[in-house]
């Protein structure tokens, strides 16, 4: 199992890239209408996807890094747009066939009341489709605005010469410090894909937090030490031979379709949950205001600091509340020896429901790991707007005086959150397991009334309000009920194909 | 027994011809009340759960169908079935459509002559009423809006709290462990002739207990799991109640959140030649699972009550459960937890693959598509999870009869 060897030049970058070197981002939602045309582009493009291939280096052994990076995705409507049989269209999971949008899902995301996908601008029931995604990445530094401009530009008119239209641009942006809207670092905890992220920084191989590829990429066994079910091409509707077969194993595989062998057209793909996400940084700095004037009897700008951190589980410059393992490490830690009662880091706080590592309760250390595990996101996130504050001002904790910014924030009324991208081998086990059984449970893990704080759908009309719970002594803290603080303004369920399945869809 | 929640699985068939209004009577139950019938289970509050089915009934002919009343109950049968009359405010508009009811006066005899006998029984809250339940949480809430004050003034709400005298709390112990052995002593001298009653499967329980003992092992590395997700399922055997991936997918009971817990109903059809060996493992599993003492009965900490049993002479399993979170978890939490114990209740199915639990995706197929939905549930604790339940419970007993100054600040954590 560790010797998995993958083609990582036929694997899309973005599935194994956070692009991190990247300041910039933009994300096209493209609608074609000539299918020759589209394929046509599509034909031109594969040769730039941006592949996970190991970069070159040059003369001093340094690597180079891509400058300007373009991956692409299809959503349902794109490939039955491509003129996909029925019987192939048929084959991708179930979620991807009836879309995020799809009523019963509503409930089972959190998309209800103001965040339902009526109101949404991208992907939304009263937004136009569109077919395929692009996202691009570029500018080597939060200043270089231009090069995502350009790049962007320049794709566009590829776009329009094809006859394709873009409907829908959305810009993204990574900070220095990777803060996101609220004020906390983000995107420290990822999984590594074994075969992919073979060594660490230090340059010895990688044994913790590692998860099978089938996770992430198609084609590969996963946690359940199982090859999952890919979607696939009866053989004669690949003329060209361009897909791998796929392996003749499993009685059902066939079911449907004679007893004629299939094509493998998931191999190197993967499965992309996309979410824009609005964050009210106001309402939750004022809200943790008006807490901590109930908690202490007057506001205090460190206790509204102190409840923010319980809510994440981390401090605002991403130090974890329990102890790391290595000093400078954000990430090496676990709940079982230095927090088994979350009374550093709270069970109902965000990265301990987004990742609860090894205390999930009823089981062992070793149990919650290998059912966690199974369950696994890897997280390529941009932010969208200006921020309401300076957000630096949250580096210091100690530093009461710069604090005091946050008992004076007021609603600006401009939207500002978070482009959430998920990848995932099943987004049913994975992002949908995560949103419904973890984040928006109220009672998951042993808790009672307790949804994630962060991103969780509280206070909607038809469910208990949902407090947040501190373990504290000599007694737990319990919230007022919490408001939605994240709102969802946009999302998609998509398939992003190898280069090798790009190739089949282009043809 | 006495002790326990029991459970009854009612089956009755419907006239034919009047299916579908049947249907309608049990899909409107407690809805808009003025118009519809109600059942006032919390009237005299001993159900715990209860559930109307509409099932396929193809052994009396195409396009038939029948009810399945499932309920799981304090006391007795009799006790409950009469509970249900007295408490059913229109018993004819449900019952009238079945065949065999003539009324009122006979329901109890009529009920119990259509219940079939549970083989298994799987029990979150082992020996606790649904008041018992009711009152720890109803306690768990007080406390928690006691505790909604200023952090300075958590030690003075912790000093309000009713205090025992060590000496109290030493009877108390006393008491509470004495009437758990005198409990369990009892409950072993009734399950004793049950344990014996299992010799009668011979050489069947010996092959259950290697089924046990061997660990489940996936011997493929692809899935089994249909590539096509859209047409109805593949049938197991004849007779099979299969539905369409995408038509269960979009069930109340897969997706639903309104509730903290939710319900499933399978039906299966066994293979007659693994039939015995199915029986022995629900018989052995039945039995073992309930002996005190021994088991604690709490390998999936998300079941509230789970049922398995034979029905049809034997021709059909039927699975009916109550329990926490969404479908996924749950299906999840099998596999991870309990993979052998569960593939060996349903090995014996038609149609059933090797190692199908360690295949998620190919059980979750196989489940799914034998999934029949409620048209009635209902829960008298719908907003606890079994966790939540052993936790107020703690929190109960603490309260009343163990809090001093040394523990009052370690029970608190229940909180």
């Amino acid at each position: 199992m560790d010797t998995v060897a993958i083609d990582k030049s036929d694997v899309q970058g973005f599935i194994t890239s956070g692009y991190g070197h990247t300041y910039h981002a933009a994300y096209l939602f493209v609608q074609l209408s000539d299918v020759e045309q589209a394929k046509s582009w599509l034909t031109d493009i594969t040769p730039q996807v941006q592949t996970a291939a190991s970069w070159r280096k040059d003369v001093n052994g340094n690597k180079i890094k891509p400058e300007y990076i373009l991956n692409i995705a299809f959503s349902m409507a794109g490939l039955q747009a491509l003129q996909l049989s029925e019987i192939v269209l048929n084959s991708f999971p179930l979620e991807l066939q009836e879309g995020i949008t799809e009523a019963k899902r509503g409930k089972l995301l959190g998309d209800v009341e103001s965040s339902s996908p009526e109101h949404w601008q991208i992907g939304g029931t009263k937004s136009p489709e569109f077919h395929f995604v692009l996202m691009l990445h570029a500018g080597l530094s939060p200043e270089d605005e231009t090069s995502i401009k350009n790049f962007t530009e320049r794709i566009s008119q590829g776009l329009d010469s094809h006859g394709m239209q873009i409907v829908h641009l959305e810009w993204g942006s990574r900070r220095r410090d990777d803060k996101e809207h609220f004020g906390f670092k983000d995107g420290i905890s990822q999984p590594k894909i074994r075969g992919i992220n073979q060594y660490g920084r230090d340059g010895k191989p990688i044994k913790v937090n590692i998860v099978n590829a089938g996770e992430f990429i198609l084609g590969y066994k996963n946690q359940y030490d199982i090859h999952p079910s890919v979607p696939a091409v009866p053989i004669e509707q690949d003329p060209h031979d361009i897909l791998p077969m796929l392996p003749e194993t499993g009685a059902l595989h066939k079911m449907h379709n004679g007893d004629a062998p299939l094509k493998d057209l998931g191999k190197h793909g993967s499965y992309i949950v996309y979410r824009k996400l609005k964050q009210d940084v106001a309402l939750f700095w004022n809200f943790l205001k008006a807490e901590s004037e109930r908690l202490d009897g007057h506001v205090n700008a460190n206790r509204m600091v102190w409840l923010a951190s319980k809510f994440v589980g981390r401090y605002p410059n991403g130090d974890p509340l329990v102890a790391s393992e290595k000093e400078g490490n954000q990430n090496g830690f676990v709940f079982s020896h230095h927090d088994p009662d979350g009374m550093k880091c709270p069970f109902g706080s965000h990265i301990r429901r987004a990742n609860p590592r090894d205390v999930f309760f009823p089981t062992d250390p070793q149990t919650s790991l290998k059912t966690v595990d199974k369950h696994r996101i890897l997280r390529r996130g941009r932010n969208f707007g200006e921020t309401l504050f300076d957000l630096s001002r949250l580096n210091s904790v100690s530093n009461t005086e710069q604090l005091h910014i946050l008992l004076e924030l007021g609603d600006d009324g401009a939207e500002r959150g978070i482009h959430f991208f998920g990848v995932n081998a099943s987004i049913q086990m994975q992002f949908e397991f995560i949103q419904d059984s973890w984040t928006n449970n109220p009672h998951f893990n042993a808790q009672y009334q307790n949804k994630d704080p962060l991103i969780g759908d509280h206070g909607t009309s038809y469910q208990h309000p949902s407090y947040m719970h501190i373990p504290y002594e000599p007694v737990r803290i319990r919230t007022a009920p919490l408001p939605r603080f994240t709102d969802v303004l946009g999302g998609a369920y998509l398939f992003m194909p190898s280069i090798t399945a790009l190739r089949f869809l282009a043809r | 027994m006495g002790f326990s929640p029991i459970g009854v699985t009612v089956l009755v068939s419907i006239r034919a011809g009047e299916e579908e209004q049947c249907s309608e009577v049990l899909q409107s139950i407690n809805i808009d009340t003025a118009n519809n019938v109600i059942i006032d289970f919390a009237k005299q509050n001993i159900t715990h759960f209860a559930r109307f089915v509409i099932l396929d009934d193809f052994d009396q002919g195409e396009g038939r169908k029948r009810i399945l009343f499932s309920a799981i109950f304090d006391g007795s049968i009799e006790n409950f079935f009469a509970m249900l009359r007295d408490c059913t405010s229109d018993l004819d508009a449900i019952w009238g459509c079945c065949e065999g009811y003539t009324g009122a006066s006979n329901f109890v005899q009529f009920m119990m002559q259509h219940n079939n006998k549970t083989g298994t029984i799987l029990r979150g809250h082992r020996y606790d009423s649904v008041q018992n339940i009711q009152k720890y949480l109803a306690l768990r809430d007080e406390l928690a809006q006691k505790f909604d004050v200023p952090i300075t003034q958590y030690e003075q709400v912790i000093q309000s709290l009713p205090r025992k005298t060590p000496n109290q709390v030493r009877y108390n112990k006393l008491l509470k462990w004495t009437h758990i052995f005198l409990r369990n002593t009892a409950i072993t001298l009734l399950i004793l002739p049950k344990v014996l009653g299992l010799l009668r499967f011979g050489e069947k329980l010996f092959q259950v207990r290697k089924v046990l003992n061997q660990e489940l092992e996936l011997k493929r590395e692809y899935t089994d799991a249909p590539i096509d997700k859209s047409p109805p399922c593949r049938e197991f055997g004849d007779g099979d109640e299969v539905v369409s991936q995408k038509e269960n997918d979009a069930l109340d009971s897969f997706l639903d959140r309104q509730m903290v817990q939710n319900q499933m109903t399978v039906v299966t059809v066994n293979d007659p030649n693994d039939f015995k060996l199915s029986e022995a493992t629900l018989a052995y599993i039945g039995t073992l699972v309930n002996l005190p003492f021994i088991n604690r009965n709490s390998m999936i900490p998300t079941i509230h009550f789970g049922r398995w049993l034979m029905i049809d002479n034997g021709k059909r399993m039927l699975f009916l459960s109550n329990y926490d979170g969404n479908w996924q978890t749950y299906i999840g939490d099998f596999v991870d937890k309990s993979a052998t114990g569960l593939d060996a209740f349903w090995r014996g199915s038609i149609g059933w693959r090797d190692a199908t639990t360690l295949d998620i995706e190919l059980f979750k197929e196989g489940i799914r598509c034998h999934q029949i939905r409620a048209s009635y549930f209902y829960s008298a604790y719908p907003n606890a999870t079994v966790v939540n339940v052993h936790r107020a419970k703690a929190l109960y007993e603490a309260y009343h009869n163990n809090i001093d100054d040394d523990t009052a600040k370690e029970w608190l954590k229940y909180l």
